[in-house]
């Protein structure tokens, strides 16, 4: 590692940000490096492919490269790649079709029974769920976001996000009913 | 609005694990960065290399058009003879100010109607 990229690590984020915003290709790694695990989570819970949410993360981060001049106030770098991946994940799903898993709720239950791992429970559990549903599901309990923010996210109407969380929820803990007798302790290893 | 979230699918979402930390990620975003900005240039040297005989064979007529142009600018259209009423009509009576008029009804009828 040299010096330079040394330094950039060490660098905080509102730096990295103005910086890239200038064109620096190196503090735009680091920015990706900081990043990349937030937002290939963050997609993998609402794609459940881990290959796909790779390949449109990448997207996201080319799309922040592209446009992060337009971005005002360096701070707000976070929630601004928060709405580019977001916006990535809704694109894809316009351009595919978005009823395609929604017919998979038998197998995926079926499924839940048996595998042994909590993430890959959660995701084959959220891949049963409608798209838009789904988001909702993963801004609200994964990001932690307010229902008018994900609203404000996603254009959709509050109550269309309130009832989106409280369908998926139900639908979630039906799904992952095994885990709901277990101790906490057991499953957050 | 209630932002209450049941608590036993919160702790799954927090125990479910993270992608890990992959270098190679950060390598292909920017090798595709790097790519796009080749292309980027290659794309701009390619137009230049087009554009410079389109200039070369283009300069010529439309050097002659905007001489044409720049003499026919202050003629009249219509021939007064008065000699007070041609100075009150000349800035509208020459090709400079009809063309100037085209120009202000098409702006006005760019900004009301089309946009």
């Amino acid at each position: 590692m040299s010096a330079q990229d040394q330094l950039l690590g060490k660098s905080p984020e509102v730096l990295l940000v103005s910086l890239a915003r200038k064109g620096d290709r190196d503090a735009f790694a680091e920015l990706v490096r900081r990043r990349e695990v937030w937002v290939r989570t963050l997609l993998l819970r609402c794609c459940s492919d881990p290959t796909l949410a790779d390949d449109l993360a990448q997207v996201a981060f080319m799309q922040a490269w592209n446009t992060i001049g337009q971005l005002r106030r360096a701070a707000r770098f976070g929630p601004w790649l928060k709405r580019l991946t977001i916006n990535t994940w809704l694109q894809h799903i316009r351009r595919n079709d978005p009823l395609r898993h929604a017919d998979d709720e038998t197998d995926a239950a079926n499924n839940a029974e048996d595998a042994t791992s909590i993430g890959l429970d959660l995701d084959e559990a959220l891949a049963t769920l409608k798209e838009p549903v789904r988001l909702c599901i993963v801004l609200s309990y994964h990001e932690g976001m307010a229902h008018d923010e994900i609203s404000n996210f996603t254009g959709l109407p509050a109550g269309t996000v309130k009832s989106n969380i409280r369908r998926g929820a139900k639908r979630l803990r039906e799904l992952l009913a095994a885990y709901a007798d277990a101790p906490r302790e057991e499953y957050s290893t | 609005m209630t932002d209450d979230r049941d608590p036993g699918l919160q702790a799954l979402f927090d125990a479910a694990p993270r992608a890990s930390a992959n270098s190679e990620f950060v390598a292909r975003v920017m090798a595709d960065i790097d790519r796009q900005r080749h292309k980027t240039i290659l794309g701009g040297l390619a137009a230049a290399v087009l554009l410079v005989p389109v200039i070369w064979w283009f300069t010529g007529p439309v050097v002659t058009t905007l001489n044409l142009a720049t003499q026919l600018m202050p003629d009249s259209l219509i021939e007064i003879e008065t000699n007070w009423l041609a100075q009150i009509v000349a800035p509208i009576n020459s090709v400079t100010g009809v063309a100037g008029l085209l120009f202000l009804a098409g702006w006005i009828f760019y900004r009301k109607v089309i946009r």
